[in-house]
């Protein structure tokens, strides 16, 4: 996983597929990252480099964006792929992730 | 894209700006009224409608925007999310972007909306507990309150008879652990119906608790299967799948606005009988649920009532409008053509063959009125829209500034011609900024001065006399005149002395001038100087003119009227040479004819015409426009008395033509920039008249508009600083003129009844004493005149204590003399004031006090050797009367000093030893009671006799004299009484 700190806004890359064989280790080392940018102003979710979601890999991204809600920052996923955009829709999740539906 | 795309594409466009206009309104009502179902309804369909119509042409930015706005919109409606201020601005933020889309749709992806699109999601996370929301509106059962619902598709799947069913998912064990992918099963529920909302369980814990634990999704699904396939469908226990009670739906959709017009409902499903509607809890799962229909009174049921509401108005596009307005313009000027053609000879006679013809035109002409008015009707718009757009800008002004604001509006439904509405949007806005910005004080300094924190803008509209005025009005400061003088003086706009002269009235115009500002500091809002000239010119365009009223401390309005239309306009048609010009009757006040007695003057370069009391400045139309003029021997025409704003000025025209309603045309390219014309027209015969415009002809012509904007000057130009002389000859060639101060009476004798005694004149009175008659020419350097006619006048001076009069054969007019135009210096002498140029004759002003004493008529006031040691002090404004009272003082006292006015008599009186001072009381700068005041608050000068001399003799001014510490009043040219004063004040025992 990438992190890039600018301008405040935290982007995060994650760099393969979010689910149940990877997003426990991907958990671990995010916990630890967001640890060094307490003063992060909006945090960014860049799944250019994703191609599978499962729901495990959902759970993670919620879990994101709740950490985001506790910080009181804006929380936005960004380069989704339009499969993972089109799961994202159906269940809702769309807006939450500041995710535009167009392909 | 297709010509119709595109067309679609432009009514999108036309229907977003609708919307996003009452959704700016809204959502700053909704500040205020957070609870107003109404309004929360109100804004969920404005916002809504623009998703939709954006969603069909693809416009995902903007669908994508308006969908989360939506989202949080219903939590709002639904009572499960608390409106407040960092949500409106987020709102109105997203306002901002949306607007900004709809008006470049091709480049709305360039609009980044990822922050605030950001801000809104988080927003949905923020839900508070469920409560009844306000206006009574049914709170959706617990299994449903996750959803953002879309009404409309919920009433189409009851429409098309389908079942609502809420399934609950786990992700993980019911689809994962199945072998599926969630793409695919999900692509199977969708291959068996609607997939309506779906709401999935966002998890309490943050990211260390994240992974574990199951996902949980519920689907709002709708379909035509019945329950217990769908379960081995989906392969779902039976426990995860509910149905909705009917009435649940029913009642949550009354409270729903409709999108679709009421009259596409009209095939829905017909209802089912009402015993059949029975179940009253979400339903166990193997009932069969039965379709609903929509509420017979929600607009879906297709009513009556609801197909009428469809059928009372039409959209209709702008440009047919105006098609329509021009079509109409053209049968107007073709209606004036027949009916000129149409009208009766001058005998009354009617050409053989066109009998009945002026009743059919009378008839044609009517018909064409109505159908021009009812088309104009056509085109208004209530104000009402462009009212709306400040309440977003005052709000966002008051939290700039840290100003608590305000803003009602009054009038919303007053209509004006969309022209108008167009035009006044930019001229309103700036006044409002300038009431928050300049006008309301912040909220401490209100509560200070005893204000409610909260300052008020009211901005109203009504109809007044065939007008529509429109006014913003604040309660803030006012306008403090004083300090735009000083303003004024200070940025050059107006000399210290001219600036001294005006009125409170005349000193608020100020505002008008350009490059004029007040603000303190220079901020972003207002205050640049840049702006209120414009504002003027602007509503000036439009036909209009702008008022000021201000209470100092209180607040000011500023007052608009303006035509009701702009299109066709009523207008005079006058004539210079061969051309045919149109003024505005809105302009027009009267007509007048120069003649012998009322002529064209020429004064300090300008042409004047004596209207009434007043002396108007005469502008030439044929001058002006290098048309050839009419010589001194020809008609001299007409002049058209104008008003333009408070101005009022004359148009030397040389033929009045008709009345006519006329079409106003726009000016070709090569003409706009003369600034003498507004427009063009057609006339009835055919002929293009250039209609004028007035605000550009009076521009720097009228004696006024060279130094400014103000009144205050027009009315200098205008010479209304005058005194009313009495201009008379005495049988010489030579005209005279009295002050009408000095003249007790007038009376016409007969020469017969004067005797000569002593080589004396003398008229005994039936009721009096016997009267000398003086002959001006007999004590005057003038040429002497022959025997007097049968009848003279006799004028019979007052406040001289002697029976005497003058001869005067002739009474020629009473008049006013300017007060800069008397001349001392070319003719002196006993008896002579001076001269002035009137009525194109030279005239000598009479000095009735050494007349008299030329006379050999004892006019002296006794004991002048009493006074002959005084050392006076004079302030008078006016140079007549400083004349005047020279004059009779001179001889008198040891030594007489001027000053000009009340401030440059206090700094002589600063330096210089005076015994007494006399003032006039009415004086620029400082007054004979204000100097006088001071004068008796300095510890030096506080016992100087002070003497008033005024022109008026009334209660309230010798009352006032009194109370000032003023020591004697006297009437101004009565100089014995003044001199008997002068002789009480040396010894007042």
């Amino acid at each position: 996983m990438n992190a890039l700190y600018s301008d405040t806004t935290l982007t995060l890359t994650f760099d393969g597929d979010l689910t149940s064989t990877t997003v426990v280790s991907v958990r671990a080392e995010l916990i630890e990252l967001l640890k060094n940018y307490p003063s992060a102003t909006a945090l960014v979710a860049n799944l250019s480099q994703v191609g599978q979601v499962d729901s495990m890999g959902l759970n993670l991204l919620i879990g994101l964006y709740r950490e985001a809600h506790f910080r009181k920052i804006p929380f936005r996923i960004e380069n989704a792929s339009p499969s993972v955009r089109r799961l994202f829709g159906l269940l809702n999740l769309n807006e939450r992730f500041g995710v535009s539906a167009a392909a | 894209m297709s010509a119709d795309e595109t067309e679609m594409l432009g009514l999108f466009v036309q229907e977003a700006n609708e919307h996003l206009e009452t959704l700016e309104t809204d959502l700053v009502r909704l500040e205020t009224c957070p609870n107003d179902a109404a309004l929360l309804n109100r804004l969920f369909r404005a916002v809504h409608s623009i998703k939709g119509t954006a969603g069909f042409f693809g416009l995902t930015p903007i669908t994508d925007l308006a969908h989360l706005m939506e989202s949080v919109m219903a939590l709002l409606r639904d009572g499960r999310l608390h409106s407040d201020r960092e949500l409106i601005n987020l709102f109105l933020g997203s306002t901002d972007h949306l607007q900004v889309m709809v008006a470049a749709p091709d480049r709305a992806a360039e609009v980044d909306t990822r922050q605030a699109r950001a801000a809104l999601a988080t927003r949905l996370d923020f839900e508070a507990p469920a409560k009844p929301s306000a206006g009574g509106a049914p709170v959706l059962p617990a299994c449903l309150r996750g959803f953002s619902i879309d009404p409309e598709l919920v009433r189409s799947s009851l429409r098309h008879g389908h079942h609502l069913y809420v399934i609950e998912l786990q992700l993980t064990a019911d689809i994962e652990a199945a072998g599926q992918t969630l793409l695919d099963y999900f692509r199977d529920v969708e291959s068996l119906g609607l997939l309506i909302a779906a709401a999935t369980a966002m998890s309490e814990g943050g990211l260390s608790e994240a992974v574990a634990g199951e996902l949980q999704c519920t689907l709002l699904f709708a379909t035509a299967m019945e329950p217990d396939l769908l379960l081995s469908a989906f392969n779902l226990p039976a426990d995860r799948l509910t149905c909705p009670d009917q009435a649940v739906w029913s009642e949550w959709l009354a409270t729903q606005p409709s999108l679709v017009p009421a009259a596409s409902f009209a095939s829905s499903t017909p209802p089912p009988p009402a015993a059949e509607v029975t179940p009253q809890t979400p339903q166990p799962i193997m009932s069969t649920p039965t379709p609903v229909p929509a509420p017979a009174d929600s607009p879906a049921a297709g009513g009556p009532a609801a197909r009428v509401k469809t059928e009372e108005t039409v959209r209709i596009s702008v440009s047919l409008l105006d098609a329509l307005m021009n079509l109409a313009g053209e049968m107007v000027l073709g209606r004036n053509q027949l009916l000129r053609i149409a009208a009766p000879t001058r005998g009354g006679a009617v050409t053989p063959g066109q009998e009945g013809l002026a009743g059919i035109v009378q008839g044609i002409s009517g018909v064409t009125t109505d159908l021009q008015r009812t088309i104009m009707r056509a085109r208004l718009q209530p104000v009402g829209g462009l009212f709306g757009r400040f309440n977003r800008i005052v709000r966002d002004l008051g939290q700039k500034l840290g100003k608590e604001i305000e803003l009602e509006t009054v009038g919303n439904d007053v209509e004006l011609d969309r022209a108008l509405i167009e035009g006044l949007s930019d001229p309103l806005t700036h006044l409002i900024r300038n009431c928050a910005d300049h006008g309301i004080e912040p909220a401490a300094e209100r509560l200070r001065l005893g204000k409610p924190a909260a300052g008020k803008v009211r901005i109203s509209a009504a109809h007044l006399a065939g007008r529509v005025q429109i006014e913003v009005r604040d309660d803030g400061r006012g306008l403090n005149p004083d300090l735009l003088k000083a303003k004024a003086v200070e940025k050059g706009v107006l000399a210290a002395d001219q600036a001294a002269r005006l009125t409170v009235a005349e000193a608020w115009q100020l505002i008008f001038a350009p490059g004029f500002s007040t603000a303190a500091v220079v901020s972003d809002v207002s205050g640049r100087g840049v702006g209120m000239d414009v504002v003027k010119t602007n509503i000036e365009r439009l036909g209009g003119r702008v008022e000021i009223d201000s209470v100092l401390g209180h607040g000011t309005a500023l007052i608009i009227r303006l035509p009701l239309t702009l299109a066709i306009i009523p207008a005079l048609i006058v004539g210079c040479s061969t051309r045919r010009f149109a003024v505005p009757q809105l302009n027009l006040l009267e007509i007048v004819r120069p003649s012998a007695e009322r002529p064209i003057e020429r004064f300090g370069g300008s042409q004047v015409i004596r209207l009434r009391e007043e002396l108007l400045p005469v502008i030439n139309l044929s001058t002006l426009l290098g048309l050839p003029t009419r010589t001194a021997d020809e008609a001299p025409g007409y002049v058209l008395i104008l008003k333009l704003d408070n101005r009022r000025f004359g148009l030397q025209v040389e033929l009045v033509a008709d009345t006519e309603e006329i079409v106003v045309k726009p000016l070709g390219r090569h003409l706009q920039g003369t600034g003498f014309y507004s427009g063009a027209t057609l006339l009835g015969q055919g002929e293009i008249a250039l209609i004028l415009d007035l605000a550009g002809i009076a521009a720097g012509r009228l004696p006024s508009a060279e130094a400014s904007a103000t009144r205050a000057l027009t009315r200098e130009a205008a010479l209304i600083a005058t005194e009313r002389i009495l201009l008379f000859r005495d049988g010489s060639a030579e005209t005279f003129a009295l002050h009408i101060a000095n003249i007790g009476r007038i009376e016409k004798i007969a020469s017969s009844r004067i005797e000569r005694i002593g080589g004396h004149d003398f008229f005994r009175q039936a009721n009096g004493p016997t009267l000398r008659l003086l002959r001006i020419q007999d004590h005057l350097p003038v040429a002497p005149a022959g025997a007097l006619p049968a009848e003279v006048h006799i004028i019979v001076p007052r406040l001289i204590h002697h029976a005497v009069a003058l001869i005067a054969e002739q009474i020629l007019d009473a008049t006013d003399l300017p007060v800069d135009s008397l001349d001392t210096a070319s003719l002196r002498g006993p008896g002579v004031l001076g001269t002035a140029s009137l009525q194109n004759r030279l005239t000598v002003v009479v000095d009735l006090y050494s007349l008299l004493q030329a006379a050999g008529i004892d006019a002296k006031p006794p004991k002048v050797g009493q006074l002959s040691s005084l050392r006076v002090l004079l302030a008078e404004d006016t140079a007549f009367f400083r004349e005047a009272v020279r004059r009779s003082l001179t001889e008198v006292v040891g030594s007489l000093d001027i000053a000009e006015d009340g401030e440059a008599a206090w700094a002589r009186l600063q330096t210089g030893h005076y015994d007494v001072l006399i003032t006039d009381l009415e004086m620029p700068r400082l007054n004979g009671f204000e100097l006088t005041a001071r004068v008796r608050d300095d510890a030096r000068l506080k016992a100087l006799p002070v003497i008033a001399l005024s022109a008026r003799d009334c209660d309230d001014f010798h009352a006032k004299a009194k109370a000032a510490g003023i020591d004697h009043y006297e009437t101004k040219l009565d100089r014995e009484r003044l001199c008997r004063a002068l002789t009480q004040v040396l010894s007042p025992h």
